[in-house]
């Protein structure tokens, strides 16, 4: 199995404060993986670290190519549409999609339109929480990329809306791209996960399948990312 | 890679709009302030141009700033950061965008003099007939207004390369310096940038106050030189700008 | 379908799947959904499914055949080896918890013979 993501040594400060440091992280291609952590803790950075949205030191490779500005074209982001105005509509961000990314599956874009029941005529300032995040990750996923970069694609939206997505990540991540996605809060999620990658003090604190943590330690992923900030589990 | 055509398009939509909305503005105002004066003392002659050309002012002044701040905004989103094209690229079609935009609205403003000078037509050549009189020869003329368009121009993209400057190394600076320190560098900059207008400034009305003087044959080299040296100067700053934008500057977090 | 954080969920997706061929929902020989599907229905992720039904093929419950997907396998022997095995291991673990509370082979017996006369009772 290939490597669609390798970091050496990354390590980021801002302002003085060191946020990531000295990390290593290789992520195969396929797969489902969660990177979670407390608030803060630093995974939407390393998302942008990837990305390159974020300047720190060290290696990033994606799709075997180290240089940062290369990565755009390989990487899916789900970016929070800040460059639209608030009266821009849905379906003129899609139209921005389609220009610029030579990747965006405009077939792909009317599914996920569909399946997540968004309606392309509202302007962006009307969308609720829910709504807007189901287009993010519409925009998102409809581009055919190897690493799609999910930042806490449920946070503050209904269970319904949740659903939605979860299932739609299910439904169109490509069998060959691998999906990194973020979040503080994990048991909803947990079941699609195939790997975590838990940020904590700075680092790369554990990188385990989820199914070898249920078999090691008998715990769900819940119970292992809370013990490990409690210290409760050994870890080596 | 996305292709420079594609970017500039998604770019220039937003700020052709922009400066749609200022030229209706600004055909609102002139219009309003054509009616008031119908009202009360009724059209004087050249009042069409006059106003025009007063009214222009202001508006081009809307659509400088407006352009810079579609300019900023793109280096520190990711929607446009994200967009898989080099920094080189996207700065210059960002810069290249605003201008034609800009060039767009200037002849906007070129179309609306000839029209209202047309209604005027009595007043502008008396006008011409003052302008050229007994000093210039029309060609002198027509020289001139080139001349000053081209100055203006390259003033135009100086400011904005400026102001990008600035923005970034604000931008830059903010990434790595404790917050203490971060106000001081700000202080600074501002400082830097304040004289950096004054003198820009100066210069200005000093190639304003020189005019007759330039049109004199010496004085015209002169005056290219000028140009040339604030679109090095320009230049120079963009380098810098894409340096800073590759090396420094982040976009806003989620 | 409702996960058990706990267990590997391969895992149970397999009991999942074996629950469906006990019951009759899937019958000898047919088709399962495709693997995304399942994954979809299931709300787990393409891989795990693939990683269980990939178990079962393994065991021979199921058949894969090129190009045209998975299918329940026909050999009836098989399936009653794997309904045997299935009861064999909810016995086992009734039996060793009831075992736990010291009761003889006998007594177990007749708990479960009072057990099930009990439930036959309520049942009607």
């Amino acid at each position: 199995m290939t490597n669609v993501l390798t970091i050496n040594q990354l390590t980021y400060k801002h302002n003085l404060k060191t946020i990531l440091n000295d990390i290593d992280l290789t992520l195969e291609t396929g797969k489902i993986v969660g990177l979670l952590g407390e608030n803060g803790a630093g995974k939407t950075t390393l998302m942008r670290l990837i990305t390159g949205s974020a300047k720190g030191a060290g290696t990033i490779t994606v799709c075997g190519d180290s240089v940062t500005a290369h990565h755009k074209g390989h990487v899916s982001f789900t970016e929070q549409l800040r460059g639209f105005k608030s009266n821009t509509r849905v379906d003129r961000v899609a139209n921005f999609y389609r220009l610029v990314y030579p990747d965006f599956d405009g077939q792909r874009f009317e599914e996920l339109v569909t399946f997540l029941q968004i309606d392309t005529s509202l302007k962006l300032g009307a969308l609720s929480k829910g709504m807007k995040e189901k287009v993010v990750i519409a925009l998102t996923l409809a581009r055919q990329t190897q690493l799609y970069l999910l930042d806490e694609p449920f946070s503050g939206i209904d269970s319904m809306s949740r659903k939605k997505i979860i299932s739609s990540i299910i439904k169109w991540k490509p069998a060959d791209a691998t999906m990194v996605i973020s979040d503080h809060y994990v048991s909803e999620i947990a079941p699609i996960l195939d790997e975590v990658v838990i940020v904590k003090d700075q680092t790369i604190y554990a990188h385990k399948a989820s199914d070898a943590i249920r078999e090691e330690f008998g715990i769900g992923i819940e119970a292992y990312y809370e013990s490990l900030y409690e210290g409760g589990v050994s870890h080596d | 890679m996305t292709s420079f055509g594609k970017v500039f398009q998604v770019m220039s939509r937003d700020r052709f709009r922009t400066i749609n909305k200022i030229i209706l503005v600004e055909l609102a105002v002139i219009a309003g302030t054509l009616l008031w004066s119908v009202a009360t003392r009724g059209i004087q002659s050249g009042e069409f141009f006059g106003a025009t050309m007063s009214w222009s002012v202001p508006a081009l002044f809307a659509a400088i700033i407006l352009m810079s701040v579609a300019n900023e905004h793109v280096y520190t989103r990711d929607t446009y950061r994200l967009i898989p094209i080099g920094e080189t690229k996207l700065y210059t079609t960002n810069l290249l965008s605003s201008l034609l935009m800009f060039l767009y609205f200037s002849v906007i403003q070129v179309v609306l003099y000839a029209i209202t000078s047309t209604i005027d037509a009595k007043f502008l050549s008396s006008l011409f007939a003052d302008l050229m009189n007994p000093h210039y020869p029309l060609g002198e003329a027509i020289k001139i207004v080139i001349g000053l368009e081209l100055m203006g121009l390259a003033l135009v993209i100086l400011s904005w390369t400026t102001i990008s400057l600035v923005h970034l190394v604000v931008s830059a600076t903010n990434n790595f310096l404790p917050n203490v320190s971060r106000r001081a560098v700000d202080t600074v900059l501002y400082i830097v940038v304040i004289y950096l207008v004054v003198r820009v400034a100066a210069f200005i009305f000093h190639e304003f106050n020189n005019l007759s003087g330039m049109m004199s044959a010496g004085m015209q080299t002169q005056f290219i030189v000028n140009i040339v040296g604030i679109l090095v100067v320009a230049a120079i700053e963009a380098v810098i700008n894409v340096v800073l934008l590759k090396k420094w500057v982040e976009t806003i977090p989620n | 379908m409702k996960f058990d954080d706990k267990v590997p969920i391969y895992y149970q997706i397999k009991n999942y799947l074996y629950h469906e061929m006990m019951t009759g929902q899937l019958k000898p020989g047919d088709k399962l959904p495709a693997v995304r599907q399942l994954a979809v229905d299931l709300t787990v992720n393409v891989n795990t499914v693939q990683r269980a039904l990939g178990e079962m093929i393994t065991e021979n419950i199921l058949e894969s055949k090129r190009g045209k997907g998975n299918f329940v396998t026909t050999d009836e022997q098989r399936i009653t080896q794997l309904k045997e095995h299935l009861v064999m291991e909810q016995l086992e673990r009734v039996y060793e918890q009831l075992h736990a509370l010291n009761l003889t082979d006998e007594q177990i017996i007749d708990s479960l013979k009072r057990f099930i006369a009990q439930r036959g009772q309520q049942d009607d």
